[in-house]
């Protein structure tokens, strides 16, 4: 029988396939991440090096940068979307990095076994359901569930930024699991190691989740998807890396917009399929041509590249991480390292946005 | 005194060693219970494998009770042609390696096409699309998968011929519609499964392609759902057992260029 790809998996069980990209970091990079990482460059930003807005967005994911979400849940719902999303990379350092703040190894087994959760506290218990759903999306998860986790104390801000923090975490596993980003096997050594046993207090202190304040945050494309974060520091990150993805690079604009409509018709979000469709028109494809898109995945208007990476859109929905890396290499195969770095970036953006959507 | 403090002694010494075997039999049982609670976690992660997680979570909170619901799902029936008699010749070790060999290249392609085989029946298999997660894309996927399970069978019999055993034929019957969705069986033997007309129609529809002469045969149900670019042929309506009206299918040729444009 095959595997239903929505199961998490733990760390041991998931295939990983060589990387895809070349390594491409900058000094300038390198001395950044050596300071905010005490000493250590993770293997993702040698790979992502060249495009600016996917480095801030990894750096927002990896200081857990927030406005107003109690962090020992943002730990939590890192830890529970990296390993639902079966992304070697980031559970492996999402899990290092719980054991580095303190847990038990015992209690981090128990979380990933999902096994005598009932030794968390409500709220906790609560959001590790709300992650897992927000995750898998096998039904997207309303107003009622959000109610779950206010009824069990938090502000709606609160559960909105835990919204945020948990599509930035499906946005990022897609671009290490599709780019088969090596883990960081020295990091993920580290809880193990007596010195850093002994210093665990200091670490955790160094480690815990950054806050940052909101501000205001331009009009652009997709506002009413970024409108509930609006007080939230999350509002600024996406309205650059939108702004970056939309705006930058060799792939054109419209294949970018492709893939975003995929991803939103996928994971059934109305609100972003229907910004797609409307800047689709301004890059000339009409309403009709975008609904025989989503109908079929294929379409004679797409490009030869278009119609490749359409179906790709899809797949980066739910996978068998050795599978999805197999079909990406062979569909980037002679492509430019920075035409791929788009097309994970555009894919990893519509994961984030068809799961934020579920906020509007 | 001499035998107060030798009592008080031998007492201290049974003490010691009741706390003792308190202890030993405290660390059975946590190894005990550790055991059991990495068995649970290991036939959890399984079961969820082959069943909605949801329908698991739902199982572990309320335990195993009727529930289904219904679903938009695509069936796809696929059978061997002539392998009973094929088995008479052979002999059961190699029979089973054959078919083995078989199931395992077409689960590939059923998986490589977002579908699951929900049950092997004899030399036949049954796969669901659409039925484990929501799926827009279903039927698109059901004729993809057959049409790589039709390129996976010319290769496995590339290498059956090679080992000089004889080459395999197969029939493929697929059909859209609602079904019933939920865990069915009894208490011993319980599985997450599909039941409905849908169902039978795609079972009757495979067993159409050796009428047919062709391999695989989809209903119009499926063939509205696929794009310009899948190459069918229509065949001729055809009387089936509990069907008032003759069935209407299409035998698929294979994937071609999209040529036209939409309105």
């Amino acid at each position: 029988m095959a595997p239903n790809p929505e199961a998490p998996l733990r760390l041991n069980e998931i295939e990983w396939g060589p990387p895809l990209l070349p390594d491409a970091l900058t000094p300038e990079l390198e001395a950044l991440c050596k300071r905010l990482f005490g000493g250590v460059v993770p293997n993702v930003f040698r790979k992502i090096a060249p495009v600016p807005w996917l480095v801030e967005m990894w750096m927002a994911l990896m200081r857990r940068r927030h406005t107003c979400a109690p962090r020992e849940l943002i730990d939590l719902l890192c830890f529970i979307s990296a390993q639902e999303n079966s992304c070697r990379y980031c559970y492996g350092g999402q899990r290092a990095s719980l054991r580095l703040m303190g847990y038990p190894e015992k209690r981090v087994q128990q979380l990933e076994n999902r096994v005598e959760l009932e030794q968390l506290s409500a709220l906790e218990r609560a959001v590790v359901q709300y992650a897992a759903t927000l995750v898998r999306m096998t039904r997207r998860p309303t107003r009622a569930d959000r109610e779950v986790l206010e009824r069990a104390g938090l502000t709606s801000l609160q559960v909105a930024e835990l919204t945020y923090l948990v599509a930035l975490s499906c946005a990022s596993t897609r671009m290490s699991t599709l780019a088969a980003t090596p883990p960081d096997a020295d990091y993920e050594a580290l809880p193990d190691k007596l010195i850093i046993r002994l210093l665990r207090p200091l670490i955790a202190t160094q480690m815990r989740p950054e806050r940052r304040d909101a501000a205001p945050v331009a009009e652009g494309p997709f506002a009413r998807v970024l409108a509930p974060l609006e007080q939230t520091w999350g509002a600024q990150l996406l309205r650059k890396t939108l702004d970056g993805l939309l705006g930058e690079g060799p792939l054109p604009r419209r294949s970018k917009l492709l893939i975003l409509l995929t991803t939103a018709h996928a994971l059934e979000c109305p609100v972003t399929r229907a910004e797609c469709v409307r800047l689709l028109a301004e890059e000339g494809i009409t309403a009709a041509q975008a609904d025989e898109v989503t109908t079929h995945l294929s379409s004679p208007v797409l490009d030869p590249l278009e119609a490749r990476l359409v179906p790709l859109a899809r797949d980066s929905i739910r996978y068998k991480p050795v599978t999805i890396q197999a079909r990406v290499r062979d569909l980037t195969a002679g492509m430019e390292p920075r035409v791929i770095l788009d097309v994970l970036g555009a894919t990893a953006v519509g994961n984030a946005l068809g799961r934020l959507g579920t906020l509007s | 005194m001499n035998a107060l403090l030798l009592a008080a002694l031998v007492g201290c010494a049974l003490l010691v060693l009741w706390v003792w075997r308190l202890r030993a039999e405290r660390a059975v049982l946590v190894r005990r219970v550790e055991k059991a609670r990495a068995d649970l976690g290991r036939l959890q992660q399984s079961f969820s494998r082959f069943t909605p997680a949801d329908v698991v979570e739902d199982i572990i909170a309320r335990g195993v009770a009727p529930r289904g619901d219904k679903r938009e799902v695509t069936v796809l029936f696929a059978d061997l042609q002539g392998f009973t008699s094929m088995s008479d010749k052979l002999d059961a070790e190699v029979m089973v390696k054959i078919l083995n060999g078989y199931f395992e290249v077409m689960s590939q392609a059923i998986a490589a096409e977002h579908g699951h085989v929900a049950k092997f029946m004899g030399d036949g298999l049954m796969a669901l699309f659409g039925a484990v997660v929501q799926n827009p894309w279903q039927a698109r996927d059901a004729v993809r998968a057959a049409l790589g399970m039709r390129a996976a069978l010319v290769t496995y019999n590339a290498q059956l011929r090679a080992q000089g055993l004889p080459e395999l034929k197969f029939g493929i019957g697929i059909h859209s519609g609602e079904v019933v969705a939920g865990m069915i069986g009894s208490t011993q033997l319980m599985e997450f499964t599909v039941i409905g007309d849908v169902v039978n129609v795609a079972a009757r529809v495979e067993s159409l392609t050796r009428q047919h002469q062709t391999d695989i045969l989809v209903t119009p149900e499926v063939r509205a759902r696929l794009d310009a670019g899948v190459r069918v042929r229509e065949m001729p309506a055809v009387p089936v057992k509990g069907k008032p009206q003759p069935i209407v299918t299409y035998a698929v040729d294979g994937l071609g260029e999209l040529t036209s444009s939409p309105a």
